[in-house]
């Protein structure tokens, strides 16, 4: 009887919730409809809508203001005509966000600022294809002028953010600033420390640097009189790995493109070549011994104390802890050559970040929204959004300069009073990204640029461009990489600090075959051409 | 003069001197963070993160009490979570106490069914976005409600409570109460209510520990800063410290936004920490008594 009862209560609940999940989908989304479609669109000219128009858009939030708050926003709701309710899970947790409105079909008509880590290639071509994200291809033609003209000058936007079917389904952040070729944060010499060793020029090759860092161990560069210096430290290489990998003539921990071929770099053998220069420098503790222990913040409390000569980091002195104007003394790192690359290589960022925008099926007004912000991809729109409207973070001089103010008290600097302002700190914005015309720029900005056009950017080539890859093949892709990344990741660690000997590197490269490399090449490489051809 | 004393045998002496000594290493072991937390929130985050900061406090600052004290969304984060606590614990109280009454009479028609009913739940769980869905349809998204109403009983509570009901108040006692005019409201409220001292303070515990640690429901039900819980914000503040401001496709901006979040959460985290759960740290001790009575008293049955 007991059984009996247990069994059949089972059943009926089973029932029910089958039920619930058949009827749900029809009313799922009987919100978002109310608005008429039937709104007049200006081609050009504000206001966009002479009928003001509500709409509903996500983005992260940095949790410094609401953007409902926020004076760009306001004044542009005032110049558009158009009014949003937006919704801004934080940052730290969009994505968890972003993935419960889909699946539930719970949906913004716009998603802003997602970028590819939440919004992902995959998620585009999946969503795409279900109809849930709108086609872009037509707005862009018909109510974007100003993307479309940075698309008709750089033929690479449309190729990169076009999926297999033909259509785009998101818009990208275009970065045409001076750091914009920068994949990673660079590595960072101690300037004090060549200035004390008395290095006129800084190392080319594989030799001449592992040289300097023997010195920076022995010659106590620091002149602290003790023994205390690293000369190399990172966070399990994560930053440093891609330059130091690209000395042996790779551009990318995994997938590369060389003159069209397509190979996985961690199984190669200028990869081994890496792998023992690497140990070399732990052996000798050339590289920090913690490089595989510790966080973050244990490095940037090193370099504070002057005890590493070279490191990687958006800026050095966000590991050194100086100010800004001592930063210019420590000079970026030069790329390498060595017998396995003759030729200086770095990798380089393609850009753009995807998935930066993008409009969902519920939305009434794709002609408005689309016209809303075509306008941030204009000079005039991504200055106001970028430093907000004068009077806040500058004022105009007589030249037409711009004079920038202080922050007002209670902010520790312009840039968190700038997060007050506008939506573009701290998320990757669908606008294109440049220097402010007629801005002063710091000394350490023209340092920035000059080191970057020196070391950088001559020697820069794109990994693997930006590609999508069909549900299927993402689907595989998925499940290899997960396998392989993190084997390649341990054993990486291995290799370096020797708990695995390097005579062990073909069981290490016949490992990595079985995991079906092979396939994930094959993949790549197929998507590698069918943009090639585009 | 003392009477009770009785001479240890040696063996007695040595077992002593054992459970002295496990129970000072205990004692260590539990004390140790709790002083270093409080230590590394008055110390310079340099000298913690570089390790020389290990048990006392070095370069004594308060600037991170400062900057907590300061910050507008930990304070109306606090209050939300204060509320929150208060509101959603006397919610769960309303709800679960009355349910594990009538589950716990032998005499309430259909008891077994709603038991099983009951337990079903612990295995078949509706999942994140069906509950999300019916949060939604039910209106309480984006309001204080979303973050009380979901989750009002915890089933396991539910049978803890009806335990203590059944072990504890004698059916007798009911059974004179109803004699003597009561009904079964009247019974509940004047008779079995202040017996429940015990359980219902273990309950307070239990939901309120939980409410103040939340923050999941309030990411997926709140879209209104104002409303966000304490450990929301702090979770904003925090989890981008473990982000590094290197990994790809990392823009300018977005570097030195993460930068600046790491030198804030450098130096206030170990404050937070202390902040937000002093007030639960606090009301501990005046539970606690009663706290070890009905866990004990729930663990026996009759």
């Amino acid at each position: 009887m007991k059984k009996l009862l247990l069994s059949f209560s089972m059943v009926l609940v089973l029932l029910s919730v089958l039920v619930a999940c058949g009827d749900d989908t029809s009313d799922v989304n009987g919100t978002s409809e109310e608005t008429n479609g039937e709104v007049a669109v200006h081609k050009e000219g504000f206001p966009i809508v002479d009928e003001e128009i509500k709409l509903s858009l996500m983005a992260p939030g940095v949790g410094i203001e609401d953007w409902k708050n926020m004076v760009t926003l306001k004044r542009y709701s005032e110049m558009t005509n158009m009014t949003f309710e937006y919704i801004t899970p934080p940052v730290s947790d969009f994505q968890t966000r972003l993935n419960l409105a889909f699946a539930s079909q719970d949906l913004p008509d716009i998603i802003l600022g997602a970028g590819t880590g939440n919004l992902t290639p995959g998620m585009e071509v999946d969503y795409g294809r279900q109809g849930v994200l709108l086609p872009l291809n037509d707005l862009i033609d018909e109510y974007a002028p100003n993307l479309k003209a940075l698309m008709d000058e750089n033929p690479e936007i449309a190729r990169s953010v076009t999926t297999p079917d033909g259509n785009i389904y998101s818009l990208p952040f275009i970065n045409n600033h001076p750091t914009a070729v920068w994949a990673r944060g660079p590595l960072w010499y101690r300037g004090e420390w060549l200035e004390n060793l008395g290095v006129e020029e800084l190392p080319k090759t594989v030799d001449e640097f592992y040289d300097l860092l023997v010195r920076f161990r022995d010659e106590d560069p620091n002149n602290s009189g003790q023994d205390d210096t690293i000369p190399l430290t990172d966070v399990q290489m994560n930053s440093s790995r891609a330059w130091l990998m690209a000395a042996f003539g790779m551009k990318e921990w995994g997938i590369e493109e060389h003159d069209g071929e397509v190979r996985y770099a961690p199984m190669t053998d200028n990869y081994k070549a890496y792998l023992e220069f690497m140990n070399k420098l732990y052996d000798e503790k050339l590289l920090d011994p913690e490089t595989f222990s510790q966080a973050d913040e244990q490095k940037k409390a090193k370099g504070q104390e002057n005890r590493i000569g070279l490191f990687p980091d958006w800026f050095s002195f966000f590991t050194t802890g100086q100010p800004e104007e001592e930063a210019v003394k420590d000079p970026m790192f030069f790329p390498l050559t060595s017998e396995w690359s003759q030729d200086r290589v770095v990798p380089a960022n393609p850009g753009m970040v995807r998935g930066t925008f993008s409009l969902t099926k519920y939305n009434e007004h794709p002609e408005a929204s689309m016209r809303w912000i075509d306008y941030w991809y204009s000079t005039e729109g991504r200055d106001f959004f970028d430093k907000g409207p004068e009077g806040y973070l500058w004022e105009a001089n007589e030249d037409g300069t711009r004079n920038p103010l202080p922050a007002p008290e209670g902010f520790e600097s312009p840039e968190e009073y700038r997060a007050t302002l506008t939506p573009t700190y701290g998320i990757t914005p669908p606008m294109l990204g440049d220097l402010v015309e007629g801005e002063p720029r710091s000394d350490f900005d023209l340092f920035i640029q000059a080191e970057t056009e020196e070391k950088i950017t001559p020697f820069s080539e794109t990994p693997f461009p930006l590609v999508y890859l069909t549900d299927d093949e993402q689907r595989t892709v998925n499940t290899i990489q997960q396998d392989l990344s993190s084997y390649i990741e341990q054993m990486e660690a291995r290799f370096i600090t020797g708990v695995e000997p390097l005579s062990n590197w073909d069981d290490y490269v016949s490992t990595i075959k079985s995991m079906n490399v092979e396939e994930y090449i094959n993949i790549h490489q197929e998507a590698y051409d069918r943009w090639a051809q585009n | 003069m003392d009477l009770n004393k009785i001479n240890e045998t040696k063996a007695d002496k040595v077992f002593m001197g054992f459970v002295y000594v496990a129970l000072t290493f205990a004692l260590l072991i539990v004390l140790y963070p709790l002083i270093y937390i409080i230590s590394a929130s008055i110390s310079d985050p340099a000298a913690v993160n570089s390790g020389e900061m290990w048990l006392w406090p070095k370069d004594i600052t308060f600037e991170g009490y400062r900057i907590i004290l300061q910050n507008d969304a930990i304070w109306r984060g606090y209050m939300m979570t204060i509320f929150y606590t208060v509101f959603g614990t006397f919610i769960n109280l309303i709800f679960t106490l009355p349910t594990a009454y009538a589950l716990s009479r032998k005499d309430f028609y259909g008891r077994r069914f709603f038991t099983l009913m009951f337990v079903l739940t612990m295995f078949i769980d509706g999942g994140l976005i069906p509950t999300y869905l019916v949060v939604r349809n039910l209106g309480l998204i984006d309001t204080v409600w979303a973050m009380v109403l979901p989750n009002a009983v915890a089933l396991w509570n539910i049978i803890i409570t009806r335990v203590f009901f059944q072990s504890t108040i004698p059916r007798g006692l009911e059974e004179a109460a109803t004699i003597d005019g009561a009904s079964n409201f009247k019974l509940f409220v004047k008779i079995i209510i202040p017996l429940s001292a015990p359980i219902i303070a273990v309950m307070a515990l239990f939901y309120g520990v939980g409410h103040w640690n939340s923050y999941f429901n309030a990411l997926i039900y709140l879209a209104d800063r104002s409303l966000y819980p304490l450990q929301l914000v702090l979770r904003e503040i925090l989890v981008l410290q473990e982000m590094s401001s290197n990994s790809v496709s990392m823009t300018g901006g977005m570097a030195e936004f993460i930068h600046s979040q790491q030198q804030l959460a450098a130096i206030i985290k170990y404050g937070v920490m202390i902040v937000s759960t002093l007030p639960i740290i606090v009301v501990y001790p005046f539970l606690q008594k009663y706290f070890v009575k009905g866990v004990m008293i729930g663990s026996i049955k009759e």
